[in-house]
């Protein structure tokens, strides 16, 4: 099977070429027949690239131990879907995934090429991510080789890697490579508008629904990323400004940017060189993303140790840039805005100053994260930029967007005037005010938090109050009945209200994020002394007590901790009966693991979920003390396992985090509601000034 | 001035220049843009101070253990870096009482460069000989005391080529 694997991957390849070169040439001179070649090739490119990543599939569920890439990634032990999931346990099998997923968006866009206007976009589409899947395809077959033989086959894998075996980890990396690989959709569309000189509306109309596709992948591959580092890592945490991390959230920045700034130039045919740079730039930081995982050039939990595919990367992001950027340039005369800029107080401004805060963003990210290259090439030494730098650039930017979020959708187009917004302005800044006080009346006295809060309640009400006022509006239409008036008004705007949904689930996040920042509590009480479990071991011998307290106050005490051994791995089982608030609870277990087969650590963290916050405790490797005899022995218990007479924790209370979760799916739902076909799109009248200028021309059939 | 055309063969624009009372126009465009240019150059300014600012405060020096022997002599004691290698087999100590762990961290090409670590916080699950270290904190009489720890096992998804 994996001999099949191969061969296909590498005439996958070859077709791939042949299919990119086929289709350039039928855009450039007009050659119908080569067009429909290149068609055939990239559907069979499709083809062979899936047989490819099913042979991998099917060599990971058979436990074809005589692959390298099989014995790396995964282990007899492990379950059935999580050997499938090991094909993106490693690095080769990860580059055929971004492979596979982009040639299954290009077999989506053959289909839906078969009938887009205007025609002469679609070689070019396709060209573009043919030649992505070929890169790919190259990297994982020729420059390395997924399907790789060991001399001798072995007997098992060495790949379980116990903090992989989490649902968390079977949806994380697919999900965001989603992300990453659509980005391509809009890249391509946006460079062939550039090639054909076809600069009208035209590429975004194509573009926006993959846009938002790309969107909701990289938001929930993100949050998926953030949760499994929460439940698995075990230090409480979900963000650390990670190399690896800043490279997943730099493309869904300059991909939020995209989405708002393409609405300018649907209704006034303004930001066309923006809305070009800020596709090219999300595909470049997605194959970025990719390149810095894979090439060990940056230090990172996450990064996959030196590799050879580093140069690869850099040419084709530089071919990329320069190819993009160079016809931008050339195309400038084309590009200009159908329309300026009326007042300093629009809509259109607050869409410029949001592109120019989500750009800030990810440039300060970037200079952050490159900074050890940077420092190194500029200065000879190499230095680092801490947690703190992040916090101290990225969070101020990201309270403004917060507050834009909220504005924005009251500022009017061309020119609002000030007495207009001020009206509009008026009841989400007396809830916000009003929650300011609250929270102070509350005892609430950290500045960040009482501002963020605030601004969240700002914007989050005046999401309300949209939705309230089009309601209101709409009732008089349906004899008063409130859900027929939303279903209506909905339908005749979806993204309006799709989007506003979609902000409302941002802003729900953001106060989550907020309150497990400002407020997480890591002061544990025991034995009367206060310990801070962020820097310092919390050691328990059985029968004592720790308590912390949160909203809720928690007691827990040790009552055992037992040894188990099996052929798999070597477990430490604490148990603890739980007092909440006072009242008993059921008992509850961590462990500490180290699996037999390749000695690596695990940790089982228990989540006590609460409305009002997580309570959170794991158990750590080190502090383990085991009884020992007159002469440092250990004893051994009846079942000649170590007894453990000591352990250390971490504890802490997070607040509001489950509240994320609702968040998210709000986001979706709104994403949902704007992505969703409206079949009376088409029968909208175009803006003035795109019907005055409007031709469309007949182009040989692709 | 002609206008943009949406047609795919327009490949010609009336250049600037050969347009009669361009000058002019450009100087009152200038001008009547004057407030964005303005409030543009406010945005990039603060941007520039608050990066350089924020970059000021949390950077940190990075060394191999190689590296930092080698620039010993013209380090500043107690000035807070980060220092990266290897544990040495055998080397980690655990202290009964204070929980603290001394090591010795060497360099991942140069085995003889070598140095001595103090940690007294949390260890990652996958602090243990051989594993890859990222140590943050200051030196001083001979020993590093690190403030934070990084672990990772030995490369694993190298590809091997």
């Amino acid at each position: 099977m994996s001999q099949i694997g191969y061969v296909a991957l590498l005439l996958g390849f070859a077709v791939a070429v042949y299919g990119v070169v086929a289709l350039t040439l039928a855009a450039w001179k007009g050659y119908a027949e080569l067009a429909r070649s290149g068609r055939v090739a990239a559907w069979s490119t499709f083809g062979l690239t899936s047989l490819g990543s099913f042979a991998l599939i099917y060599s990971l569920v058979t436990d074809d131990f005589s692959l390298k890439y099989v014995t790396q990634t995964s282990a007899k032990a492990m379950d059935w879907f999580y050997k499938a999931g090991a094909m993106w346990g490693g690095q080769e099998g990860s580059l055929l995934l971004w492979a596979w997923l982009l040639s299954g968006f290009m077999a989506i866009l053959l289909l839906q090429t078969r009938r887009i206007q205007p025609k002469e976009f679609t070689p070019w589409i396709l060209a573009i991510m043919l030649s992505g899947t070929a890169f790919f395809l190259a990297l994982c077959s020729i420059v390395t080789n997924v399907f790789e033989k060991l001399d001798q086959p072995a007997q098992d894998g060495s790949g379980l890697n116990p903090q992989l075996q989490n649902p968390g980890m079977l949806f994380h990396p697919p999900l965001l490579y989603a992300g990453y690989v659509s980005t391509v959709v809009a890249f391509g569309f946006g460079f062939a508008a550039l090639v054909t000189g076809r600069l009208d509306n035209s590429w975004i109309r194509l573009s926006r629904r993959w846009i938002l596709t790309s969107w909701i992948f990289l938001t929930i591959g993100n949050f998926l990323g953030g949760q499994w580092a929460y439940v698995e890592l075990g230090w409480g945490g979900y963000w650390a400004w990670d190399p690896v991390e800043n490279a997943a959230l730099m493309p869904w920045l300059i991909t939020t940017a995209l989405l708002h700034s393409i609405m300018i130039q649907q209704r006034r045919g303004m930001f066309k060189i923006w809305n070009l740079s800020l596709a090219v730039v999300a595909y470049a930081l997605a194959l970025f993303g990719t390149f810095l995982t894979r090439s060990g050039v940056l230090s990172s939990v996450h990064a996959f140790g030196e590799s050879t595919l580093g140069p690869y990367f850099m040419v084709w992001i530089g071919i990329v840039l320069v190819a993009s950027f160079g016809l931008i340039f050339m195309r400038m005369p084309e590009l200009r805005p159908e329309n300026k800029m009326d007042g300093l107080l629009s809509r259109e401004t607050s869409f410029l100053f949001n592109n120019i805060l989500f750009f800030l963003s990810v440039l300060f990210i970037l200079w952050g994260t490159l900074s050890p290259l940077i420092s190194q090439i500029t200065t000879g030494m190499k230095s680092e930029v801490t947690m703190d730098y992040f916090v101290r650039t990225v969070i101020p930017v990201l309270l403004a967007i917060l507050f834009l979020m909220g504005i924005g959708p009251l500022i009017a187009w061309r020119r609002a005037s000030f007495e207009s917004l001020s009206r509009s302005f008026w009841t989400p800044s007396s809830f916000a005010l009003g929650t300011a006080v609250i929270l102070l009346l509350l005892g609430i006295r950290e500045f960040m938090a009482v501002l963020a809060w605030s601004l969240s309640v700002f914007t989050a009400s005046t999401v309300g109050l949209d939705y309230w006022r089009g309601i209101r509006t709409r009732r008089r239409h349906t004899e008063g009945k409130i859900i027929p008036a939303v279903k209506q008004m909905v339908s005749r705007s979806r993204s309006r209200y799709g989007g506003l949904l979609v902000h409302l689930g941002m802003v729900v996040i953001a106060i989550v994020i907020i309150g497990s920042s400002v407020y997480k509590s890591t002061i544990v009480t025991i034995n009367n002394q206060k310990i801070d479990t962020k820097n310092m071991l919390v050691l328990v011998k059985p029968g004592e007590s720790l308590t912390i307290e949160g909203f809720h106050k928690y007691k827990l005490t040790l009552t055992k901790v037992e040894t188990k051994g099996s052929p798999l791995k070597m477990s430490f089982i604490s148990t603890f009966a739980m007092e909440k608030d006072g009242k008993p609870q059921s008992p509850i277990t961590v462990a500490s693991e180290l699996f037999t087969s390749n000695q690596m650590p695990n940790t089982v963290v228990y989540i006590g979920v609460d409305p009002a916050e997580d309570f959170y405790i794991s158990m750590l490797q080190q502090g383990l003390q085991v009884q020992r005899d007159a002469q440092s022995q250990p004893i051994p218990d009846a079942n000649g396992m170590p007894i453990i007479t000591e352990a250390a924790f971490q504890v802490f209370v997070n607040p509001l985090m489950v509240w994320s979760w609702v968040g998210l799916v709000i986001t979706i739902v709104g994403l949902m509601i704007s992505i969703w076909p409206d079949p009376k799109e088409a029968l909208r009248p175009l803006p003035a000034w795109e019907r005055a200028g409007a031709k469309e021309k007949e182009v040989a059939r692709v | 001035m002609q206008r943009a055309s949406f047609s795919a063969s327009a490949t010609r624009t009336a250049t600037p220049t050969s347009i009669p009372g361009f000058e002019k126009h450009r100087k009152s465009a200038v001008k009547a843009n004057l407030k964005f240019y303005l409030v543009g150059a406010v945005v990039a300014i603060a941007a520039v101070v608050i990066a350089v600012t924020a970059m000021q405060g949390s950077s940190v020096f990075y060394y191999t253990v190689g590296e930092f022997q080698d620039k010993q002599a013209t380090l500043n004691i107690g000035e807070p870096m980060r220092v990266s290698g290897t544990v040495l087999t055998g080397s980690i100590k655990k202290d009964e009482v204070s929980r603290a762990i001394t090591f010795t961290a060497i360099d991942k090409l140069d085995k003889t460069k070598s140095l001595t670590v103090t940690y007294s916080g949390i260890l990652p699950d996958t602090f243990k000989d051989d594993a890859d270290v990222v140590v943050t904190g200051t030196y001083g009489q001979g020993v590093f005391q690190a403030k934070e720890m990084l672990a990772k096992c030995p490369s694993k998804y190298t590809s091997g080529k």
